[in-house]
């Protein structure tokens, strides 16, 4: 007997013993049977040995000139950097680097990732027998959180994303509709969201490793909100009196509080969201009177209601909020504005088509919107379109920019879905990327005899870089020397400059090509300025043809 | 031989996949068992380990630790298919020599269903834990590995299941002691 525990180990090892040590005949063939059916895929980088087939394809050229001018184009793409201090010292840099990443989007069934900047679009799912209805990132900006329904059997789950090597597994699941979230803990270790099983309405936590919390029940729960300090989840349910604030602990023995809507109006319809500073929580409602649209703030200490005054306009279209660092965003039929402490700034006039869905900048500065663009008789393309947030650049007014995706709906009223725009958190250690690039030649450059080898100095390339890191994304423009010995071997170094919306990377590389140039290595380094100031990124370059892969790390400069 | 599966598996080699899969079905299942305590729920959780098996492997950085990397799989998916699922029947076998001693066998009998009533009432996190412990003999390094966590925070876990275990059984001794009521 184990005197601490009450029990014996070795009866509980005799109890354990017994059961079946054998898995039933067949049960494998279930799982081989899904497995060819699901091919594994990568999301990035994508295809990188068939990239490599076709380029060595293209390299078998007839010519021996022709395939050396190939060659030199090649190699140059790969590279980095040197300290281009004159265009290092041209901008100011901030405090921080850039924050903000990529922008998801859960869209008619399925998840896009748009990178702001660029404007590309990439379909992250094409699943055609599930709908992926919600996307969440993570605090680390690493794994995307998704509500996915399945129509046949219905069958309601969360699942995660891992962007950094594709994988995908289900958290929660069995469910009969997900009906808010999934949103991420501050610490990111729970994914909330509430679900109805049965006559059942529960709003759970999942943990990564599995565990599944039981925060409440509650009937239509619904716009879950973290509170700044991660220690609160509010979300609006229907009460036995009409609506109401739920205000649970995510963690400790506090007690969970409920806040009466009633007085306030009749349903909620958008909200709620904490109020940045903690102290209130935001809630738009259908107004006691016919039509109304109320905006209403509940204090989260003393539980007070209020209704907060604003050109809101009607309920007839269903308002959205979100929380800035600046402010509460308040979405409706009428307009987007920044309600800060001075008041409502308008964010967007009421020209054009408003979002139906709203996301703001990791940091705080702007926004985004899910919309249509240009609806034709029958069919909308969707687009996300970002405009400032800051008060200084709201107040001034911005004409947003539409960045189309590739989804398309049937008509404007018919769009639904969900934004989420990805934190890139400072980098206080080395950060893993792997990237893709790809090249044209602007420049042969200048073809001189050394000795026993053929020189080119200055060849130009410019290039597209694809990176799982969007600060490490932008075009490259590349400036390579290369040495070419007598069997069509080569070293080549020089200097590049990738540039994006934040700032540059300027550094050098060298690196060696093999007999025939089918296949080269490049080293780099590179240091970040702009929004990348004291950062410095170090990678690894191989490949043929024109496209090129890579991997690399970049951190703080030592 | 294993890390050579794991590797072309990473890659895609589905046959490499299936070989993997085969091999290790009866230690996930058996595992799967003693923390779902069900044979159909532990089919279902062996199978579902066996497909985020196959998602997952291209994150799975060193093959050499497949056995325990698929054992952390095998936990989650048995503690969510135990959540959302209550059915238990707990199908007994007594190993053959188990009984050795008939004078000895009530007491070891009576302390065998106490323990087995108990462990039904444990969350599916105690049971998976406890099952790693005592069933797989797995030390707390290698349950770290398993769960993700850190070695002390494996103990913290496994003490806590222990006392959990012992609270039970306390709380149904009390019970078994007390005087009938009279209807």
């Amino acid at each position: 007997m184990n005197d601490d525990f009450d029990f014996d180990p070795a009866v509980l090892r005799s109890y354990l013993a017994e059961g079946p040590e054998q898995a039933p005949p067949g049960t494998v063939d279930p799982v081989m049977a899904q497995v060819r059916r699901e091919p594994r895929r990568r999301l990035v980088p994508a295809g990188l040995l068939v990239q490599l087939r076709q380029a060595r394809e293209r390299l078998a050229l007839p010519a021996a000139a022709a395939r050396l001018a190939w060659a030199a184009v090649l190699l140059a793409l790969l590279v980095l950097t040197l300290l281009v201090a004159a265009l290092v010292g041209r901008r100011q840099p901030p405090l921080q680097p850039a924050m903000n990443g990529l922008v998801a989007v859960a869209v008619a069934g399925d998840v896009w990732l748009v990178d702001p900047g660029s404007g590309a679009a990439t379909a992250l799912t094409t699943t055609a027998d599930i709908d992926e209805t919600v996307v969440a990132w993570s605090p680390d900006g690493r794994s995307l959180a998704v509500a996915v329904h399945e129509r046949s059997p219905t069958n309601s789950r969360i699942d995660v994303i891992d962007l950094a090597n594709g994988s995908r597994q289900t958290l929660a699941g069995s469910y009969d509709a997900i009906a808010g979230g999934p949103i991420w803990s501050p610490d990111g270790e729970l994914v909330l969201f509430s679900a109805r099983l049965g006559e059942r309405g529960l709003v759970l936590g999942a943990a990564l490793d599995g565990a599944i919390l039981e925060l409440a029940s509650a009937t239509g729960a619904a716009g879950l909100s973290v509170s700044p300090d991660g220690l609160w989840l509010a979300f609006a349910s229907e009460g036995v009196a009409g609506p109401e604030l739920r205000i649970v602990p995510l963690s400790g023995d506090a007690a969970a509080r409920s806040v009466a809507l009633a007085a306030a109006g009749t349903a909620v319809l958008g909200g709620p969201v904490w109020t940045s500073d903690g102290l209130g929580i935001h809630v738009a409602m259908a107004g006691n009177d016919p039509g109304s649209l109320v905006l209403a703030r509940v204090g989260a200490h003393d539980g007070t209601v209020a209704t907060v005054d604003g050109p809101w306009g009607d309920g007839t279209a269903a308002p959205i909020l979100g929380t800035a660092p600046t402010g509460t965003v308040v979405s409706t039929g009428q307009g987007v504005w920044l309600l800060g402490p001075a008041g409502p700034i308008d964010v967007q006039p009421v020209e054009g088509k408003l979002p139906v869905a709203i996301a703001v900048s990791p940091d705080g500065r702007r926004l985004a919107g899910l919309r249509a663009i240009q609806c034709a008789a029958d069919t909308c393309p969707v687009g996300v379109a970002t405009l400032p947030l800051a008060p200084a650049e709201a107040a001034a007014g911005s004409e947003p920019q539409d960045l189309r995706i590739g989804a398309r709906v049937a008509s404007d009223a018919s769009l639904t879905g969900t934004v989420s725009w990805q934190p890139l958190p400072y980098p206080h250690d080395e950060l893993e990327i792997e990237f893709d690039e790809t090249c044209v030649t602007l420049s042969d450059g200048q073809s001189t005899q050394v000795g026993s080898i053929t020189r080119y100095e200055d060849v130009v390339l410019s290039c597209t870089d694809r990176a799982t890191d969007p600060r490490l994304s932008g075009t490259r423009t590349t400036h390579v020397t290369i040495d070419m010995e007598p069997d069509e071997s080569a070293t080549l170094r020089g200097t590049s400059l990738l540039e994006n919306a934040d700032g540059r990377w300027a550094g050098s590389f060298s690196g060696t090509v093999t007999a025939g140039y089918t296949w080269h290595e490049v080293s780099a380094v590179a240091q970040g300025s702009g929004a990348f100031a004291g950062l410095t990124y170090r990678f690894h370059v191989t490949g043929a043809g024109t496209v090129f892969t890579g991997t690399g790390s970049f951190g703080p400069s030592d | 031989m294993e890390v050579d599966l794991v590797d072309r598996a990473r890659l895609g080699d589905q046959a490499a996949f299936e070989a993997l899969a085969r091999a290790a079905q009866d230690r996930l299942y058996a595992a799967a068992y003693r923390i779902v305590r069900d044979p159909d729920l532990a089919e279902d959780a062996m199978q579902a380990a066996l497909i985020a098996m196959w998602r997952d492997l291209p994150a799975l950085r060193d093959p050499a630790r497949f056995e325990a990397w698929s054992y952390r799989l095998l936990v989650r998916a048995s503690i969510r298919v135990a959540r959302h699922e209550r059915r238990q029947h707990d199908v007994r076998r007594i190993p053959a020599g188990e009984i050795a001693d008939p004078l000895d066998a009530p007491w070891r009998i009576a302390q065998r269903d106490e323990i087995a009533h108990a462990f039904g009432h444990l969350t599916p996190e105690h049971r998976a834990i406890l099952v790693l412990r005592y069933y797989l003999d797995q030390s707390l390094a290698t349950m770290s590995v398993v769960l993700g966590i850190p070695e002390g925070t494996v103990a913290s876990r496994l003490n806590h299941a222990s006392r959990r275990l012992g609270a039970v059984l306390r709380a149904d001794r009390a019970t078994s002691l007390e005087p009938e009521r009279a209807p």
